[in-house]
């Protein structure tokens, strides 16, 4: 008997060392996180960057398809005229590619409407990176807060999935377009020529005959509180707008029609608007600068915005 | 101690070394057999994000900022992503491949390979040699796009990145 109990004392001992071992392992052991769990955080991680590149991608649609709906909006008046409605009109050329209620199209915004251009989106990343995006555009709105943007804004719920997971949100997206660029309506329909919009680089303080002539033949566009906004342009309302009011001149070199009596400055003279009074302040002026074109004229009102001086007015209205 | 009494013994010993020996390599198999780290699987992703998140003039590198000083980068607040998207727009493809080897260069370690892909063109590769052999291959895809004036946009289009080892 004592030799078979020295017989199995070393498998004894090294079972007692494994269960030490397993038990010695065992308390420092920590469940190792599930294999997929990692590609499950990155997959989330991708999906994430995907929906901030999503949002992105949309504000940039919304400020291309914006602009392209106003230069069509601008071409279709040339023919047709003002709009009662610039927002609802500018909603539906942006989201339909329609104008007057579905019975138009649009200029130039076919494969440049918002759907169009989130279309290209959600197309691309359904069949190349296996994620499904929904969305819906409400509450489309449109404003004017500076002279040479339009703020465009809209409320858009969407959900971005994959086969980990969902992300559904509804955020407001809101984007200063510039219109620098953008064909003036105003020329359009009641002009004799085009002319897009153009701000320019002359401050209020530096006004004088050289930066005048400067404005005039780079036909260029500056704020001032007595003109009509973009919007204003667009509904053929020239009344001031003293947050976002836009003037230019009227090139003389163009064909340009009757300008005995007129002032040059945009509106004035495309609103056919005759200073007929004789005497000063109703009347225009010429102005005494060499290079100037002779047919061009300032009522006094503009003479002083400008930082100029002239004695030459005309007399009356023929 | 007899005969019998020995045979016993160089048995019992065999058994024991057995369950020792077994024992021990299966603690060992348990510590080595956990799954690859999350920073091996984000290798490629981390790649993008750096390239995303980093503007082409808070990048210091010589040859990029050659191509600033001689017009071939005009905006320096793009990112090295838009950057890339830039340059295949306009086709520079040799521009693209120096910048994007520097870039690559300053992120991955020397042993890596990598291969950028926009859409079908294959924009750079480093490494090609070693790509039939590499143990891990990992793949990181994004959507891209570039403003390119005030009417257009470029895109959406696909970057890809493949890093391996």
């Amino acid at each position: 008997m004592v030799l078979n109990k020295k017989g199995v004392v070393f498998t004894l001992i090294a079972l007692l060392i494994s269960i030490f071992l397993f038990l010695l392992y065992a308390s420092e052991y920590t469940p190792k996180e599930d294999s997929l769990l990692p590609v499950i955080e990155n997959r989330i991680r991708i999906l994430d960057r995907f929906n901030e590149n999503f949002v992105q991608y949309s504000l940039e649609a919304m400020d291309v398809s914006s602009f392209k709906a106003m230069n069509g909006m601008s071409m279709y008046a040339e023919s047709n005229g003002f709009f009662a409605d610039f927002a609802a009109s500018f909603s539906e050329c942006l989201q339909n590619g329609t104008l007057n209620n579905g019975i138009d199209l649009c200029p130039d915004m076919e494969n440049n409407t918002l759907p169009y251009w989130l279309n290209q989106i959600t197309n691309m990343s359904r069949e190349r990176l296996g994620i499904n995006i929904s969305y819906n555009v409400s509450g489309l709105q449109v404003k004017q807060p500076l002279p040479f943007d339009v703020e465009v804004s809209l409320s858009m719920h969407y959900e971005v999935e994959d086969i980990f997971a969902r992300i559904n949100r509804t955020i407001v997206l809101k984007r200063l377009v510039n219109v620098n660029g953008l064909s003036d309506p105003l020329y359009a329909v009641a002009g004799t020529y085009t002319n897009p919009i153009l701000a320019t680089p002359i401050r209020d303080d530096q006004w004088n005959n050289d930066t005048l002539y400067f404005m005039i033949y780079n036909r260029t566009y500056r704020h001032h509180t007595d003109a009509p906004s973009l919007i204003n342009r667009f509904e053929g309302v020239l009344m001031n707008s003293s947050c976002c009011g836009i003037e230019s001149m009227v090139h003389p070199g163009e064909s340009i029609g009757e300008y005995e009596n007129k002032s040059f400055v945009d509106y004035w003279f495309w609103n056919s608007t005759e200073f007929c009074g004789g005497i000063p302040p109703e009347a225009v002026y010429k102005v005494s600068y060499a290079a100037y074109d002779p047919k061009f004229r300032l009522d006094a009102q503009h003479l002083a915005a400008y930082n100029i001086s002239s004695d030459k007015w005309i007399s009356a209205c023929s | 101690m007899n005969k019998r009494g020995t045979y016993f013994f160089v048995l019992d010993a065999v058994i024991s070394s057995i369950i020792i020996l077994v024992t021990v390599y299966f603690i060992l198999s348990l510590r080595t057999k956990g799954p690859e780290s999350l920073q091996s699987y984000t290798q490629a992703e981390d790649f993008m994000d750096f390239m995303m998140q980093t503007e082409v003039r808070d990048f210091n590198g010589n040859y990029t900022k050659r191509l600033v000083e001689e017009g071939n980068i005009t905006d320096t607040r793009r990112t090295l992503f838009q950057q890339m998207a830039e340059f295949h727009f306009y086709n520079k493809t040799n521009i693209s491949w120096q910048f994007m080897e520097e870039v690559s260069n300053s992120s991955l370690l020397g042993q890596q390979g990598m291969m950028m892909w926009f859409d079908e063109d294959m924009m750079f590769n480093r490494s090609s040699d070693r790509y039939s052999k590499a143990n891990l291959i990992l793949s990181s895809k994004k959507m891209s796009f570039l403003r390119i004036n005030q009417t257009y946009v470029e895109g959406p289009n696909l970057m890809e990145v493949w890093v391996w080892y």
